[in-house]
């Protein structure tokens, strides 16, 4: 059995000229809570469309729990549940309705789950969809979600509109009832701290293009922000560099593996380090999206110092 | 689960109308008699004034005002099936339950195709019903066929209203191009009148299938409900080859 409940290999997604999947590949084990993060616009809702059928992949391929997209889509959505990021479904019917409506298509729909996470979420069944708060809307739909009993659930802002009560229960629900029972949730959220929460790997994406992937443990442990003052440093990503941003008169380098070695050879190079700390997921991820801005003081005109070789 | 979904969006307008319609077919039926104009048919009895009466009522009220009334509802559910996907926007939540798309195309289709062809057949019924109201019997049963040409006429304009939906991916734009698309159909037999060609619009397949239905004279229109009934499956199809390459 594949280990991989998604794979994905170069995969690309142009609108007219926008490239908004580029050469994406990512690798999503089975039985964990993957983290897929990304700025507004990086490509994380193009990609799940493409794994759920939705759009075509430009160029690449795909697998979705062994299952290659398009070819085996069925298959591949009946194991497979999806919250969308408009929370949009039938307006004029109620969640009662809703469940009618959905349960036949599923092989494993649970009715218990639909009275279980009912009661846990709130969710109101008796009232037509369109006249629900956004927050409930998203409640219907993970009560949808969950009660389908899927091998793979992909979670589009999930939490969106969800009181901290519901954000709290959904995190439980993710953590206990799914990641307990083996099974594999992909979720894209903005939320860095809930997905820090629950999640077991995380990827990060911008510009269509993967920045990292790795897991959270290995992050907490390994990741270091290491941040350096002096001149002609290098610049340069690159190996265990993931980024390289400059701030005011010092720089910063966010380092995956090998902190401390790296550390010392930026010192042999006369650069005096200022800090080595440990990084939060919200500290990767801006340091890695953010775009350095053009300097407005101090430095203004500043040719920047070459690269090292050797990094 | 699916044709149930598209039963309960529709069914309360679907029930309107055939009653309406039913009601209308036989009230319009029995309505000259208050006015002494079927009071020939009336006095007679004779077999001729009942065969002019099913031939008039049955087939102009059938193959003008029905055929008209009809027309304008395919267009109304063929822009309001699949068009009501596109209006909520619930695409994305349909296309991601594990069945094939074509699925949902003909069963949408053939929701809106069966409450046609139910509102026809109330027409014709309708009608049937204040026929033997007035003439006391059944002149011919071969009028309750004309149920038959009036669908298929129905049908041609609620696939290409459906066809054209899909492809606009609105219903305001497939209702307004099966619209356009019906007012060609109309005004081309008159245009092509004036180059001596001789064409049929949809409203003369339908009044010509009626007529032939209640009696009268004239030949069963044949080679047109073929030539519809194919374009009814190109259509049809042409909106499955649609929403399957639909990127949503």
């Amino acid at each position: 059995m594949n280990e991989l409940a998604i794979h994905t290999d170069k995969l690309v997604k142009t609108y007219s000229k926008l490239r908004a999947v580029d050469e994406l590949s990512i690798n999503v084990p089975r039985g964990g809570v993957y983290g897929f993060l990304g700025r507004n616009g990086a490509g994380k809702t193009s990609t799940m469309r493409m794994l759920l059928g939705l759009a075509r992949p430009t160029a690449g391929s795909a697998t979705v729990l062994g299952m290659s997209i398009g070819r085996e889509q069925v298959a591949i959505l009946e194991r497979t549940a999806y919250v969308t990021e408009g929370k949009v479904l039938y307006g004029g019917m109620t969640a009662r309705e809703l469940v009618r409506f959905t349960r036949g298509f599923y092989p494993n729909w649970s009715d218990d789950a639909v009275a279980r996470y009912a009661r846990r979420f709130d969710v109101p069944m008796d009232r037509p969809f369109a006249q629900l708060s956004l927050g409930n809307r998203t409640k219907v739909c993970l009560l949808l979600a969950l009660a389908q009993q899927a091998d793979l659930l992909i979670f589009d802002e999930p939490t969106s509109g969800l009181d901290p009560v519901g954000v709290d229960e959904f995190q439980r629900v993710v953590a206990e009832d799914l990641a307990g029972d083996g099974r594999t949730v992909l979720i894209s959220s903005h939320q860095l701290a809930d997905v820090e929460r629950i999640a077991d790997w995380v990827g990060l994406i911008d510009n269509g293009r993967l920045l990292l992937e790795a897991r959270l443990d290995d992050i907490k442990s390994q990741y270091r922000l290491i941040t350096a003052a002096g001149t002609g440093l290098p610049q340069r990503k690159g190996g265990d560099i993931l980024s390289a941003n400059s701030d005011g008169n010092f720089r910063k380098y966010l380092v995956r593996a090998n902190a401390e070695a790296f550390a010392a050879e930026l010192g042999t190079q006369g650069a005096t380090i200022t800090e080595v700390s440990p990084l939060g997921l919200r500290e990767i991820f801006l340091e890695l999206v953010r775009k350095e801005e053009p300097c407005t003081s101090g430095n203004a005109g500043e040719i920047p110092a070459p690269a090292f070789s050797s990094i | 689960m699916y044709i149930w979904k598209c039963w309960r969006d529709t069914r309360t307008r679907f029930l309107i109308n055939l009653i309406l319609i039913f009601i209308m077919c036989a009230v319009v039926t029995i309505i000259p008699t208050w006015f002494g104009g079927a009071a020939s048919y009336q006095r007679g009895k004779a077999a001729s004034g009942v065969e002019n009466m099913w031939a008039s009522m049955g087939g102009e009220v059938l193959g003008e005002f029905v055929s008209l009334v009809l027309l304008i509802e395919a267009l109304n559910i063929g822009a309001g099936g699949i068009g009501a996907e596109f209006r909520e926007p619930t695409l994305g939540f349909l296309f991601t339950r594990p069945r094939r798309r074509r699925n949902w195309v003909w069963t949408c289709w053939l929701v809106g195709a069966w409450e046609l062809f139910m509102i026809a057949l109330a027409a014709v019924v309708g009608i049937f019903g204040g026929l033997i109201y007035l003439s006391g019997h059944v002149y011919t049963w071969r009028l309750l066929a004309a149920a038959l040409p009036l669908s298929v006429g129905a049908l041609a304009v609620y696939t290409a209203t459906f066809f054209l939906t899909a492809v606009a991916r609105s219903s305001e734009k497939g209702l307004s191009f099966g619209l356009g698309i019906l007012m060609i159909d109309l005004f081309l037999p008159v245009a092509a009148y004036f180059w001596h060609r001789d064409l049929t619009s949809i409203l003369g397949f339908t009044r010509a299938g009626c007529a032939w239905a209640a009696g009268s004279q004239g030949p069963f229109p044949g080679l047109q409900l073929t030539i519809y009934a194919a374009l009814i499956m190109a259509l049809g199809l042409g909106t499955q080859f649609v929403v399957e390459r639909m990127e949503v």
